[in-house]
């Protein structure tokens, strides 16, 4: 971010409380900043990046259309991934109706993403990237209570304090999923985390 | 083995540092002798390095095109010229010269019941976003998306070549055209076979 690299970066409240007035370069900034960020939980959370892009568009378009009822009271970012969540639950249930209908397979193809730590990363082996191929895999298989405060947690390294007000469950609450969410994931993965 | 129970379910805040100082003393001393848990404890700290480590994808390409385009269709000005375009067409194709100037809209289209088979070679059409702040290099991509087997295009409604007529439905928020021609050759072939119909997306 070349133009954020001024001393008094703004902060995203700033950027909103810009763009609530009408600021459109203030919003450009906000989707430059949150778009992989966003697209990286919602691809952990449902599992497909092309439908995690989608939601993540619909994320900014919900932000671009609902801006004035941001209020400064919560978070910026709290707020948008309270909408991206909520957004890859919808599609969640949206998915499980249509295996009632349809058996396709949701093949995609994803060679339009760049893996950006991976592309040209010398260390990143074949090996690791089997690897995250079944981490991946097994988060995946957690139901989507888990899934999604791991994914908020050790994925995105949310605090616990903000993953409450996303999923808007108490906090200790949020503690006992991550933990029992883990227990299972490692439980799964025991071979892969042996050495 | 009751504190083997107590330490699976208080490993998390064991690993993060938030246990009372006698629960931990309590577990340190437990580790040293329950091979069990120093396990659990191992793998639990592989799995959340592992975790953190994954690698991060970015958005396509062609990601700020296609949220602008989504974007100016859903505003006032998109929906009102969306509106009056439908209507008046025919009337709008002998000024087509003039009209050059209003070349500013780009839409999105999304082009339902494509077969994964029938994907089409995607034509180069007209993108011209003139967009605050915007990236000349990001106007060029028509984008292929998929939400099951739709594929939205970037097309421009004011060349008559791309669009045949259509309707709009104001309440539904949705407009229905034809491909006239021209659309790109391979598209035009593909058109009798895998296109119905185009459902322009306002939101
Ligand atoms: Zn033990």
């Amino acid at each position: 971010m070349i133009r954020g690299e001024r001393s008094n970066k703004p902060t995203d409240e700033d950027l909103i409380e810009q763009f609530q007035n009408g600021d459109l370069y203030a919003f450009d900034l906000i989707v430059k900043r949150y778009k992989n960020q966003l697209l990286n939980f919602v691809y952990r959370f449902i599992g497909n990046v092309e439908e995690a892009e989608d939601i993540v568009q619909e994320t900014f378009l919900r932000v671009y259309r609902n801006r004035k009822a941001y209020q400064k009271v919560a978070k910026f970012s709290t707020w948008i991934y309270t909408i991206a969540g909520n957004l890859a639950k919808t599609e969640l249930r949206k998915r499980k109706r249509r295996k009632f209908f349809s058996i396709s397979d949701l093949g995609y193809d994803d060679k339009d993403y760049d893996i950006a730590d991976e592309a040209f990363n010398p260390e990143k082996t074949v090996d690791s990237n089997i690897k995250e191929e079944i981490i991946h895999r097994e988060i995946q298989a957690l139901s989507p209570k888990f899934r999604e405060v791991i994914v908020l947690r050790d994925v995105q390294q949310l605090s616990y304090e903000e993953i409450s007000e996303i999923v808007s469950i108490p906090l200790g609450t949020v503690k006992s999923r991550v933990n029992r969410g883990r227990l299972k994931l490692q439980e799964r993965l025991k071979r892969l985390l042996k050495s | 083995m009751d504190t083997c129970k107590r330490f699976k379910k208080l490993i998390s805040d064991f690993i993060e540092g938030s246990l009372s100082k006698s629960d931990r003393f309590e577990f340190e001393k437990h580790l040293e002798h329950c091979e069990g848990c120093h396990s659990v404890l191992e793998r639990e700290k592989r799995l959340i390095d592992g975790l953190h480590h994954l690698g991060h994808l970015n958005t396509s390409k062609d990601f700020d095109t296609v949220l602008r385009t989504r974007i100016r269709i859903e505003s006032g000005i998109g929906r009102r010229r969306l509106n009056e375009l439908v209507w008046t067409w025919p009337a709008k194709i002998p000024v087509y010269g003039m009209s050059l100037a209003l070349l500013l809209i780009a839409f999105v289209m999304v082009f339902e019941q494509i077969k994964e088979q029938n994907k089409p070679v995607i034509p180069q059409p007209y993108v011209n976003t003139n967009w605050h702040g915007g990236n000349p290099d990001q106007n060029t991509f028509p984008k292929t998306y998929t939400e099951t087997e739709n594929v939205i295009y970037m097309i421009d409604p004011l060349d008559p070549q791309q669009l045949g007529d259509g309707s709009y439905n104001e309440t539904e928020g949705t407009a229905t055209f034809g491909i006239k021609s021209n659309f790109g050759d391979s598209l035009e072939d593909k058109r009798e076979t895998s296109l119905q119909s185009i459902r322009q997306v306002v939101y």
